[in-house]
Formats: C-alpha cells, sequence, structure tokens
C-alpha cells in the first residue's frame, strides 16, 4: 500500500492536472493557471514520494519536501485569490511575494545538508526525512507560513463561495462543488499537520482521497448544468 | 474554486427549492469544515509559536 496509494494519487492528480490546463487554455482566467501549476506541484509530490517508496534518492527528496511540503497549497491558494479578489493588482502582488518566497524556499531546501543517515524505504519518507534533511529555522519557518497562506486561501476560499452561492439558493451544485473541495484540501493539510505533530500513517491515503474529492468538486463545478430557461447562461468559473 | 463574487443570479435560473439536505446538511457541512480549518491553523501556528511541540 505504501507504494500505491502516492503512485494512484499521481494518476489522479495528473487527471485533474489535464482538466484544467485544458480548460484553461479554452477559457484562459489567471485563477486556471495558477490552480494547475499548485496541482503540478501536488503531483509532483506525489510521485516523489512513490518513487521513495522504491528507491533512495536526495533529489528526489528535496524535490518531495519542496512540492508536497512546501508550495503546493500555496499555490492552488494563489489561484483562489486570483478568483475572488477583483481589486485590481493585489493578487498580482501577493503572487509576485509567492514566487519571492517560493523561491527562497527552494534554494533553502537545496542548501540544506543531509545527515548521512540510512532511508528506510519501507516507511514513509514523512516518518524519516527529518533524521535526512536538516532543515533550518528559515525552512521551517517558511513551510509553516506557505501552508498557512495557502490553505487559508483555498480552503477559505471554497467555504465563502459555497456560503454565498448557498445565501443566493442558485447554483446548487456548485455550492456541493465548493464543500467538495474544500473538504478534499482540508485532507491533506490537516495530515501535513499531523505529520508534523508525529502521525504521519494516514498522510498518503488523505493525500489519494484529496485529490479525488478536489477532482470532483472542480468536475461538478466546471458542469454544464440543464439550462432552466431559454436565456440561462452558465456563470463563470 | 469557483466563485459567485461578482456575480448576479445567472438569467433563467431559478432558487433552489428548500429541502433537508439544502437547508440543514449543507450549513452545517460549511460550519463543520470551517471548524476543521480554524483547528489547523491554530496547530500550526501553536507550532510556530512553540506552543505544541513539533516532533
Amino acid at each position: 500500500m505504501l507504494h500505491v496509494l502516492p503512485f494512484s494519487s499521481t494518476l489522479v492528480t495528473a487527471a485533474f492536472v489535464v482538466a484544467v490546463f485544458s480548460r484553461y487554455a479554452r477559457r484562459g482566467g489567471p485563477h486556471l493557471l495558477f490552480w494547475g501549476i499548485g496541482l503540478t506541484l501536488y503531483g509532483l509530490g506525489t510521485f516523489s514520494e512513490a518513487f521513495l517508496g522504491l528507491a533512495w534518492s536526495p533529489f528526489m527528496l528535496r524535490v518531495w519536501y519542496i512540492c508536497g511540503a512546501m508550495l503546493t497549497a500555496a499555490w492552488l491558494g494563489q489561484g483562489t485569490m486570483y478568483l475572488l479578489v477583483r481589486k485590481p493588482g493585489v493578487a498580482n502582488r501577493f503572487m509576485l511575494g509567492l514566487a519571492l518566497v517560493s523561491l527562497a524556499a527552494i534554494v533553502s531546501v537545496f542548501l540544506a545538508p543531509m545527515t548521512g543517515a540510512l532511508y528506510n524505504t519501507s516507511l514513509p519518507a514523512s516518518v524519516q526525512y527529518k533524521d535526512i534533511l536538516t532543515r533550518g529555522p528559515l525552512t521551517i519557518t517558511l513551510t509553516i507560513l506557505l501552508n498557512i497562506y495557502g490553505t487559508v486561501l483555498l480552503v477559505g476560499g471554497a467555504l465563502y463561495s459555497a456560503f454565498l452561492f448557498w445565501r443566493k439558493r442558485v447554483l446548487a451544485h456548485r455550492v456541493l462543488a465548493n464543500v467538495l473541495i474544500a473538504a478534499g484540501a482540508l485532507l491533506p493539510a490537516s495530515a501535513g499537520t499531523f505529520v508534523k505533530l508525529g502521525l504521519a500513517d494516514w498522510l498518503y491515503l488523505s493525500e489519494l482521497l484529496g485529490a479525488i474529492l478536489m477532482f470532483i468538486g472542480f468536475l461538478q463545478a466546471t458542469s454544464q448544468q440543464p439550462a432552466r430557461a431559454p436565456a440561462a447562461q452558465p456563470a463563470q468559473s | 474554486m469557483n466563485s459567485p463574487s461578482n456575480q448576479q443570479r445567472p438569467a433563467g435560473s431559478t432558487r433552489v427549492p428548500h429541502s433537508f439536505f439544502y437547508d440543514r446538511v449543507v450549513p452545517a457541512l460549511l460550519v463543520a469544515l470551517g471548524l476543521v480549518l480554524l483547528i489547523v491553523i491554530v496547530l500550526v501556528i501553536g507550532a510556530l509559536a512553540g506552543v505544541i511541540p513539533v516532533k
């Protein structure tokens, strides 16, 4: 199961990436671009996790930490910021800040020394990386800040959207879609917190379930509902 | 992943009819997920502040 779950997550995420970028190619919109980037990072994180279950690679451990632990939530959340914050320039300024912080995160992880401790491929990377990768205070702080930023934006944005649709009593499929997206995003986010607290066991399962729920939510949100009247128009997404 | 922020009700769409699921279950889900989000943030900030020990 240790290998199957991350590979399954990678496959689901790859299909999700294709769906999001296809929609971006058809309709444009920076939110789709950033969700696509965030999901690509998600997929890279789960793929490196799967790889590390088969063979040891210092490079893949760094990729796993950068993509899986640091950047994914923040870049997904940045997509939500582009969707929700309509004031000109605000999302762009945050995006610039995120790009700089992400660059600092990548550099800090690739400069972090490896201790030389043996990697056990039969154990999840999340339970042993701290013995191998020496993270400085900057890396740890950036990890926490990036995850808070991304989780608040992604989950909070989905819940906010669901609430507005629900209050207006319109587009019920989008209420459900946003609930699924919020729940899907919370699963790996909370698992990451549990890993930080030493409870790493269900990280892989939560990543897979999270990807599935978000994908279903995205498909639900972007599905064309039957028009109720000749003048009905699909809402933007 | 989609926003109603700048949207008016789409032309021709009708209001969602009253139902137990829509009127009771959905808001309960939203509140529950909001609480989980709050707990996750508190745990992360607690770990950052050193209140909660990080292994």
